[in-house]
């Protein structure tokens, strides 16, 4: 009976009569394996059209393809070997899936919605379908008094899982039992996956997770909440690749080094840390540790362990009156998945290779589903999956095979998922309320930004505005005509404004009207009367017009390259993930980062940048220029708002003379007021120093920029303790300062000469309104020994450098509006211009063996983003060889190493450390190849891995292997920090004050820096420990 | 030769549609053979006995019933003596790796040969894997029941060739040597051009795993990928010899060319050896040695589909394009200096009409349509190194698909080679004919057939063992179940073969074997005797859920004992449901139906 009904159903398809109402009511058989239809598997988003949706016929034109097929079809991500971003390219269907079988998304049901009244509906979805009104769970209630049309195997009783579920979570995140115990479900909060998971689409849902009993016991096998946590803890590890911060545990207790720092101690963190063939592996705790040891139970980055379950409930749209999504008490669906057994990385790539060859072999074969109605069906990489759905009446009943095949297309065989999943890796982090261990129903999750992915070869980008802006639409049907008009102009166009929005909360695209919720909720009520799932279970009012009816096999989608989502959801700067190592020795060719990605595969990629160049980000948070586009009209990259923390707070730089040492912003600055000091005085003023730091002057005024003799003897620096600024000599062990130069011209910038006899300088005669180069002797007992003019100019000059011959100084000079590098000779005066460019250079800084000339470039003539250039002078200084920068932008190169083989610089890079993404500067240090025309930065690394909100100042140890810079606090205080390049390794040096400018000594025992804790700026001498 | 072609046209088409009961003329003129009858066993329908192993439990000869039924003699991971079955070695001997520390154990035993060796008896397996693995066993035979077991295994060493590449079917040669095979090499066209490893096939790469390379490691460039893997390496019939004492000694035959060897079959001359390619767009060749019971020289031809009619599968006069001498020596010379594809030939874009600019030629194989030409001085080189390619050009026939088992019929001289499907390329027309000859013009048959070739000599050639014709003798039919039928969800009539793969043939007893690797033709797979003369079929072996039987190899007579070698890849498992995923179930199987008594 029921097969002939199908089968006449089936005829009026395929005579093309579409009944109005109702389509096929369906009776279930839950006790059938066979499917009618038999690619199940295959869920009707692979149906999406993907040409412009108003596009009558032929295919779409190249780069006008919409494309959500990336957000699933991608390079899975090892473990997962299955790379199925080709399916973004080409309709690949088997033959028997040609035919579009999910008709009930042409079904019109708009008449059938009026039959509902809006009362009814409300009532209905309040309606808890879960538990009875005393708490009991229904379905455990039903399973245990098994319907034998419900027993597949007729042995009288359930084989399936019964749900244990309260869903009623403690403050952690925890389901309790009525008895207040523990069930084991875990609640989680994650960034909803892009397109049909967006509430606004249709429906809400949560995600619960399991772990096995031994990883929830100790070591006796009992119950143990802490345990359980840090084995969660352990798990989101290991599936994010990243470390895990958790709240402070004894180490002692559970025997494993959990924040891998050599022993056992106080631990914050789970660090990632996992290279089993290096080594290094991971343990878990408790009874799981114990198994894990024994062998069975394992361990491996992106998979999670044997008796891993998960529940998934997807409810109606509640919304509160500002549309703010809510979960209805009654479930549509409640969706389960238990990991039945282990497949270690070699098992999982012959089953994918196994997959590949056999789609190649044969394209037509169709997948052959294992289980059955009561068990679950098999997920082919070692899930079993299953499901409840609500029967008529509304009551969560088994799903049928067929319909639980359906559930396999998604998780298992996509290259989006980890282990078959998709939630838990997109988990809210510790940055989070409750560290994303909680229910939507807890109401938290307000502003949450919008996250991130990293797109293979073209940066990273906001991952919803991505795909709304490359699918040109808020689903894959572009059925939802609502989020289209909200996000795009009427012409098409994506609307910035919203974006920007959007970035800085996700419920600008989630909220949901209460009306557009009543209509979707009864659209799926009709779904629900007709029992007739296995024809889909999407929300569609009225025909869906943007999928195919049939399809032709192969047909090319008319998308031109496919989108490589790498990663998701990584803070910029954060430490990075997998292989430690690789952040500190990726020492080979193209310069790894820890991405898995080389710098070669990052760069050059992008996007429209605010002054018309490409740009692209990278993991690490750093800007790129980018020679390359996707070349999709309509997307772009959301360059983040330029709002850099330190500029901010000592804002205005012009002016500042603090800041014009570096800058020359306005220079010659202002005397007097010092914004920049003031703004931090308040707070660190009458700091005593710390033990290992002393004062070299401690006069009220202002003394900084203290540069050591190439001897180590002495020290000259500027300060405006009498006659405006004046250069100043002292030595490491203090006493008396000796006035160098007297006014009225005011000096600057002190570099001594190779021989430590003479210092060059920049002077400013105020009055006269002229710059110049000085030089003046050390020696001798008065102010401006020896002291003499080498240039004078009416325009700005600045930075002299002198040459390691002791003979040549370099310097910057603007003439006739442009800045440039000069080249004057210290004994004839003979000057030479290097550059003669139109854009602004400046900058100089000399390699050490005075081979190379390193110098600024801002290609529009002003901050921000400029770039760091070299020039060689094997033909002497006559015809330089200038190499252009291939590296991070906006860069100012603060020192060469030693062996002239690195440089240290600040580039700008976006920050995630201030909670949002902001331009902030960053200490970089990059190996430095010149080569053809280019400079390349490689092996670049941002060396306070954003634990500053912005650093500065990088400087190499005498023997290159440290560096020093400085960078600001939470706090606003600034501090000095080292970064040991060969161990990897960064520490704090000072905190608590307002330390800036480290200068090494030249024996490398002590930093000479310039500090604020005693009320102006002092010269201060740090001798750090293990120096 | 031309009353033989008429007799087999007039017999195929009195044949008309009726599935299975195709044969050919000569078997019926002869008086009847002693057709040994195995106990049919049924199509698995309940869920237990899909996930089972279910074979024959009897077997007729000579009206003597015998008790027989499938044995295992190994599983791949099983340990016998020091060795680990199927486990995957790199060119050090060391167990492959992945990240996680996982090591590979083959699912995937393609072809397991048995070798009696003065008194000793040697299994040699090898494993369709990259990199491919090749175990020598040394088996003990109960000498009064037959039984197999094995006594130790070990890895045979490739290193000196570079390793070995998804060996897939293979034979026993007539002097008693393995003769194994090496499938699916990479294009090397695309190879070459790859700029990243994104644009180098995930199938090609395991293979760097060999050279200790992890090709998914984050630093791994293209560069890396191309300095450890050669694709001009791989893809040849592979010849291994055991010495009494167990020592293994191993040659690649790179005179015989490089293609998707499915497998070379050598004919009772011991110099005439046919080798069948398989993929989409493929072609089928023959090697003449020099020498008897040398492959290491000699002339290589592709075969013309000159066809004739279309019905049953259709029929072919067959034309063989000669592609010139070679020698082993001359060509892996030319491999180790590096040759690459661009050295070989001259491409150009295709028009928009699928015709090239003047000097290249148009061909169509499994990458697609090219236009190429040979580079001055490379005919003989590029004869090997791109085998199908070059056969392309000189006219020869690139349509065939899923070319698979072949098997020799010595009593009534007939030569048969299954056709997984008859699909895409044997179709008329269509995208996978665009730009080339478009010679096989055939139905779409997606449950395939077993041809038959009928063998004459041919004094051009200079062979006793030439192939003049190809006809559909065995045909699968595509059959609709209603789905609340028993059968449902099975696409070929379960009465009949679905995608035939690897066959044998029962000499002096008229019976063909057929083995099959389908999907969801049958969903289970089986193994089938064939009685030519009455042109009857029985299931003799059906294979869990997921399967595909391979292997399948005919052993006469091994110190009394006849053997059905079967091997049954990567099985979903058939211990009940709750360890019904358990990863050890999809171990395959290496075993044979047996013993049977000898039947030379």
């Amino acid at each position: 009976m029921r097969t002939r009904e199908i089968r006449f159903l089936l005829l009026l398809l395929a005579a093309g009569i579409l009944p109005a109402v109702p389509l096929h009511a369906a009776q279930v058989d839950l006790k059938s394996r066979t499917l009618v239809n038999r690619t199940a598997y295959i869920p009707p988003q692979c149906y999406a059209k993907t040409g412009k949706p108003d596009a009558k016929s032929g295919k779409p034109e190249r780069g006008s393809a919409s494309n959500p097929c990336y957000v699933c079809h991608t390079r899975g991500r090892e473990p997962n070997y299955v790379k199925d971003q080709g399916l973004q390219l080409a309709y690949s269907f088997p033959t028997p899936a040609l035919k579009n079988p999910w008709t009930n998304l042409f079904a019109d049901r708009r008449q059938r919605l009026r039959a509902i009244a809006d009362r009814d509906m409300a009532a209905y979805i309040r309606q808890d379908n879960y538990h009875d009104p005393d708490g009991t769970i229904i379905l455990a209630r039903r399973l245990a008094h098994l319907d034998p049309d419900w027993d597949f195997n007729g042995n009288g009783r359930w084989d399936g899982y019964i749900p244990d579920c309260s869903f009623h979570f403690d403050d952690q995140g925890f389901d309790r039992t009525p008895q207040g115990g523990y069930s084991g479900w875990r609640a989680l909060a994650y960034f909803p996956f892009p397109g049909m998971f967006w509430p606004a689409n249709g429906a809400t849902d949560d995600v619960l997770i399991r772990l096995a009993e031994p990883f929830r016991s100790d070591d006796r096998g009992r119950f143990d909440v802490d345990v359980y946590r840090i084995n969660l803890a352990i798990v989101e590890a290991l599936i994010k690749r990243r470390d895990v911060v958790i709240a402070p545990v004894d180490e002692e207790r559970f025997g494993v080094d959990l924040d891998r720092n050599g022993r056992l101690g106080r631990a914050e963190r789970i660090v990632y840390d996992w290279a089993p063939l290096e080594g290094r592996d991971m343990s878990y705790v408790g009874k799981a540790r114990r198994l894990q040891e024994e062998g069975s139970l394992h361990l491996a980055a992106g998979l999670f362990p044997e008796g891993t379950e998960f529940l998934h409930s997807v409810r109606y749209l509640e919304p509160d009156a500002s549309g703010r999504p809510g979960l209805s008490a009654r479930m549509k669906e409640l969706r389960y998945m238990r990991k039945c057994t282990w497949r270690s990385y070699a098992e999982l790539e012959e089953a994918a290779l196994a997959e590949v060859k056999e789609r190649d072999d044969f394209p037509d074969r169709i997948r052959q589903p294992v289980g059955d109605p009561e068990h679950g069906v098999y997920n082919g990489t070692g899930w079993l999956l299953q499901g409840f759905i609500e029967d008529r009446d509304g009551n969560l009943r088994p799903q049928s095979f067929e319909e639980t095949v359906y559930c396999i297309g998604c998780h298992g065989g996509t290259g989006a998922t980890t282990d078959a999943t998709y939630a838990f890796a997109r988990k809210l982090d510790s940055g989070h309320p409750r560290a994303g261990w909680y229910h939507w129903q807890a109401g938290e999750g307000e502003g949450l930004h919008e996250p991130r992915v990293q797109i293979r070869g073209a940066g990273v980008y906001y991952e919803y505005s991505y795909y709304l802006m490359y699918n040109r639409a808020g689903d894959d049907f572009h059925a939802n005509t609502r989020l289209r008009q909200r996000f795009f102009t009427p012409a098409g166009v994506i609307r910035p404004d919203l974006l920007d929005r959007l970035h800085d909360d996700v419920m600008v695209l989630f909220r949901v009207s209460p009306e557009q919720a009543m209509l979707l909720n009864k659209a799926y009520r009709t779904i629900v009367l007709d029992q007739d799932y296995v024809h889909g279970r999407d929300v569609n009012v009225q025909p869906v017009a943007g999928m195919l009816r049939e399809v032709e096999q192969d047909r090319p989608t008319g998308v031109s390259r496919p989108t490589v989502v790498d990663s998701f959801g990584h803070r910029f700067g954060g430490r990075l993930q997998d292989e430690r190592p690789a952040e500190t020795s990726a020492t080979s060719g193209q310069g790894g980062d820890a991405a898995g990605l080389s710098a070669r595969e990052l760069f050059g990629r992008g996007l429209p940048g605010p002054d018309g160049h490409r740009y692209e980000v990278d993991w690490q948070g750093m800007i790129h220029r980018s020679r390359y586009s996707l070349d999709v009209a309509g997307v772009y990259f959301p360059f983040p708002r330029r709002l850099t923390l330190p500029t901010r707070m000592i804002i205005p730089a012009a002016g500042n003379p603090l800041c014009a040492n570096c800058h020359r912003i306005g220079y010659p600055g202002a005397a007097g007021e010092d914004p920049g000091v003031q703004a931090i005085v308040p707070a660190t003023t009458g700091t005593p120093l710390p033990a290992d730091m002393t004062a070299l002057t401690l006069d009220p005024a202002r003394d900084l920029d203290g540069r050591w003799s190439p001897d180590g003897g002495r020290i000259v620096f500027v300060s405006n303790r009498r006659e405006g600024d004046q250069l100043w000599l002292t030595t490491p062990s203090g006493g008396r300062p000796r006035q160098l130069t007297s006014g009225p011209s005011t000096a600057a910038w002190p570099q001594w000469s190779p021989d430590g006899s003479r210092i060059v300088f920049l002077s400013e005669d105020r009055a006269g309104g002229t710059c110049a180069i000085e030089l003046v002797n050390v020696d001798g007992s008065g102010k401006n020994t020896g002291r003499r003019v080498l240039v004078r100019s009416s325009g700005m000059l600045a930075r002299p450098v002198f040459h390691p011959d002791g003979h040549h100084i370099a310097y910057a000079a603007r003439t006739g509006g442009n800045w440039d590098i000069w080249l004057v000779d210290a004994a004839s005066g003979l000057r030479r211009r290097l550059t003669r460019d139109r854009r602004m250079e400046t900058n100089p800084i000399w390699r050490p063996d005075g081979r190379a000339l390193a110098f600024k470039v801002a290609p529009q003539g002003k901050y921000p983003l400029t770039q760091e250039y070299f020039m060689t002078f094997a033909d002497g200084f006559e015809q330089p060889r200038i190499f252009r920068w291939d590296g991070p932008e906006s860069v100012q190169m603060s020192d060469w190493s030693p062996d002239g083989r690195r440089i240290a610089y600040t580039a700008e890079i976006i920050s995630d450390a201030s909670g949002g993404d902001r331009v902030t500067y960053a200490a970089m240090v990059s190996d430095i190849v010149l080569e053809g025309e280019r400079a390349r930065a490689v092996n670049t690394r941002v060396l306070s891995r954003c634990r500053t909100l912005g650093d500065r100042g990088p400087v190499f140890s005498p023997d290159g292997r440290q560096v020093a810079f400085w960078g600001w606090d939470r706090s606003g205080h600034a501090s000095l920090w080292r970064y040991d390049l060969e161990q990897d390794r960064l520490g704090r040096l000072t905190g608590g004050g307002f330390d800036i400018y480290p200068r090494w000594s030249p024996d490398g025992d002590s930093i000479l820096l310039t500090t604020a804790r005693k009320g102006g700026d002092d010269l201060a001498l740090l001798r750090p420990a293990g120096q | 030769m031309k009353k033989s072609m008429n007799c087999s046209l007039s017999w195929l088409i009195a044949a008309g549609l009726m599935a299975g009961m195709a044969g050919h003329a000569v078997a019926a003129e002869k008086k009847p053979s002693p057709v040994p009858r195995f106990a049919g066993v049924p199509v698995p329908v309940t869920d237990g006995e899909k996930r089972k192993v279910v074979a024959s439990p009897e077997i007729t000869v000579d009206g003597k019933r015998h008790r027989i039924g499938y044995n295992v003699i190994l599983r791949s991971g099983d340990r016998a003596g020091d060795g680990t079955f199927g486990l995957l070695l790199d060119r050090k001997g060391e167990p492959v790796r992945n990240r996680d520390g996982s090591r590979h154990i083959s699912v995937d035993n393609d072809f397991s040969s048995l070798l009696p060796r003065g008194d000793r008896l040697y299994m040699v397996s090898h494993f369709e894997s990259r990199p491919g693995a090749m175990y020598l066993t040394e088996l003990k035979q109960d000498k009064t029941s037959g039984k197999l077991r094995a006594v130790r295994t070990g890895n045979i060493d490739f290193s000196a060739f570079g390793g070995l590449w998804v060996p897939c079917a293979g034979q026993v040669t007539p002097w008693g040597t393995h003769l194994g095979s090496e499938e699916y090499p990479t294009d090397a066209r695309a190879t070459e051009a790859a700029k990243s490893m994104d644009e180098i096939e995930e199938y090609d790469k395991p293979m760097a795993r060999y050279f200790g390379l992890d090709p998914y490691a984050p630093g791994t460039t293209v560069e890396d990928f191309r300095r450890v893997f050669k694709p001009y390496r791989y893809g040849y019939p592979v010849e291994v010899d055991v010495s009494e004492d167990g020592s293994p000694s191993v040659s690649k035959h790179y005179a015989m060319g490089r293609l998707a060897v499915e497998l070379a079959y050598v004919m009772p001359d011991e110099r005439t050896a046919y080798i069948s390619d398989d993929g989409t767009d493929v072609g089928f060749f023959m090697f003449v040695a020099d020498r008897p019971r040398d492959l290491s020289s000699g002339t290589l031809y592709a075969a013309r589909w000159n066809q004739v009619h279309s019905a049953h599968g259709g029929y072919a006069d067959l034309q063989w394009v000669n592609l010139g001498h070679a020698d082993d020596a001359t060509i892996r010379k030319a491999i180790e200096s590096g040759v690459s594809f661009s050295d070989l030939f001259a491409v150009a874009e295709p028009r928009e009409d699928a015709t090239c600019a003047s000097g290249f030629t148009a061909v169509h194989t499994t990458t697609g349509l090219e236009c190429l030409q040979v580079k001055p001085g490379m005919d003989r080189i590029a004869s090997r190194l791109e085998a199908r390619r070059y056969a392309a050009m000189k006219g020869a026939t690139t349509e065939l698909r899923k070319e698979e088992g072949i098997t020799f019929d010595p009593d009534h001289r007939v030569l048969y080679v299954s056709m997984s499907e008859v699909a895409k390329g044997m179709e008329d027309g269509g995208k996978y004919d665009r730009g080339g000859p478009n010679h096989i013009r055939l139905p779409k048959n997606k449950c395939g057939v077993v041809y038959g070739l009928d063998i004459r000599p041919d004094a051009t050639i200079g062979s006793e063992y030439v192939a003049v014709n190809m006809y559909g003798v065995v045909a699968g039919t595509p059959h609709t179940y209603a789905p609340d039928s028993k059968y449902a969800n099975n696409t070929c009539d379960i009465n009949g073969i679905a995608n035939p793969d690897n066959i044998t043939f029962m000499r002096g007893r008229d019976t063909l074997i057929i083995g099959e690797d389908t999907g969801s033709g049958h969903q289970d797979d089986a193994v089938w005797a064939y009685d030519i003369n009455s042109g009857s079929l029985t299931r003799i072996e059906t294979t869990p859920y997921g399967s595909e039987t391979t292997s399948v190899y005919y052993y006469p007579d091994i110190r009394g004992h006849a053997y059905l070698m079967s091997v049954v890849q990567h099985p979903y498992g058939e211990s009940d449901q709750d360890k019904l995923r358990d990863p050890a179930e999809a171990r395959a199987y290496t075993g044979y139906l047996g013993p049977m008594p000898a039947m030379d």
